[in-house]
């Protein structure tokens, strides 16, 4: 048998919750009071993109010019002990150089100086501590 | 409730929003079942229709009344549908027939369908029309709207809506004695 439309109620054939369209109601009047028309400017997505290079920037700006200027010592102090050593052996400078490097006010007094000693008592001495070959 | 009466609500700002919830309780249902005729889900459904109406409600100044209010609520409702389902079709990159596909699946899975066997079919062929074709279909058979007032609706000659409307009969016939 053929079938044709006019044997098919033109009815549909879904369905929807009980109380649906009177839930609907209220739904979608609570919508509207909450949401307010939009009035949208064409600039607003323009400046909504321009604001964030803009920020980035003064974030820069606002950083480096809070930061205090860093001093010599500020510099060195944030190389590790290690690292000066390494470099210094590398540089293959011998003492006298460095001294000369450092200047005349370093204090390199070894203290020795200061204690009052007769021959043999700094002789004495030296042996206690076995420096003298380094003396 | 005649249109005049709400449109005169409408108009005066103080009886706005008196007006749009008679418009609302109107056209609620009348909207919810041409959308829902084409997106099937009830919740895609649920949804499209609020939208539907924040639109209105939103765009309620821009209404100079050169068309009747019914026509351009169906004519919001009908992009709307047409809008959802483009946008479903390119996220997911799929052609024509696998949304077809994925709304046949829908129709067979939902227990919100209560229709005898060939009402289901009947769905299931019309799944198979390109969504213009099945929108004019649906306004014209379910909706018993008049070939002038889909015309106003979506823009389009009589002519045309009459040629597409009986192509889209052939077609569905050709299934339902196919399958």
């Amino acid at each position: 048998m053929k079938r044709s439309l006019d044997d098919i109620k033109n009815t549909t054939p879904f369905t929807v919750p009980v109380g649906y369209f009177e839930s609907l109601t209220g739904r979608i009047q609570n919508r509207i009071q909450v949401e307010a028309p939009k009035h949208r400017s064409a600039f607003i997505p323009v400046l909504k993109w321009s604001m964030v290079p803009a920020i980035v920037i003064l974030g820069f700006v606002w950083y480096f010019r809070t930061q205090p200027p860093l001093t010599s010592a500020d510099l060195l102090a944030e190389v590790s002990t290690q690292e000066i050593i390494y470099y210094l052996d590398q540089t293959g400078l011998d003492e006298a150089e460095l001294i000369a490097l450092i200047g005349d006010d370093a204090d390199f007094s070894t203290g020795l100086e200061e204690i009052e000693l007769d021959e043999n008592g700094l002789q004495e001495l030296l042996d206690e501590y076995d420096l003298g070959e380094v003396l | 409730m005649e249109e005049a009466f709400i449109l005169s609500k409408i108009s005066n700002p103080e009886t706005k929003t008196y007006g749009f919830n008679l418009l609302l309780k109107h056209y609620q249902q009348r909207v919810y079942w041409h959308v829902r005729k084409m997106v099937i889900d009830h919740d895609d459904a649920d949804d499209l229709t609020q939208e539907i109406f924040i639109k209105i409600w939103n765009n309620l100044d821009k209404f100079r009344g050169e068309s009747q209010l019914f026509t351009w609520i169906y004519r919001v409702a009908t992009n709307e549908c047409l809008n959802f389902l483009n946008k479903k079709r390119k996220r997911f990159f799929l052609p024509l027939h696998d949304v077809a596909e994925e709304l046949t699946q829908k129709i067979e899975s939902t227990d919100m369908i209560s229709g005898d066997e060939i009402q289901l079919k009947l769905q299931k062929a019309l799944l198979k029309l390109p969504d213009k074709q099945r929108l004019v279909f649906n306004m014209k058979y379910f909706e018993e709207l008049k070939f002038e007032e889909i015309a106003a609706i979506t823009d389009t000659s009589v002519g045309a809506l009459k040629a597409s409307y009986h192509l889209a009969v052939k077609k569905i016939e050709q299934f339902l004695n196919e399958n």
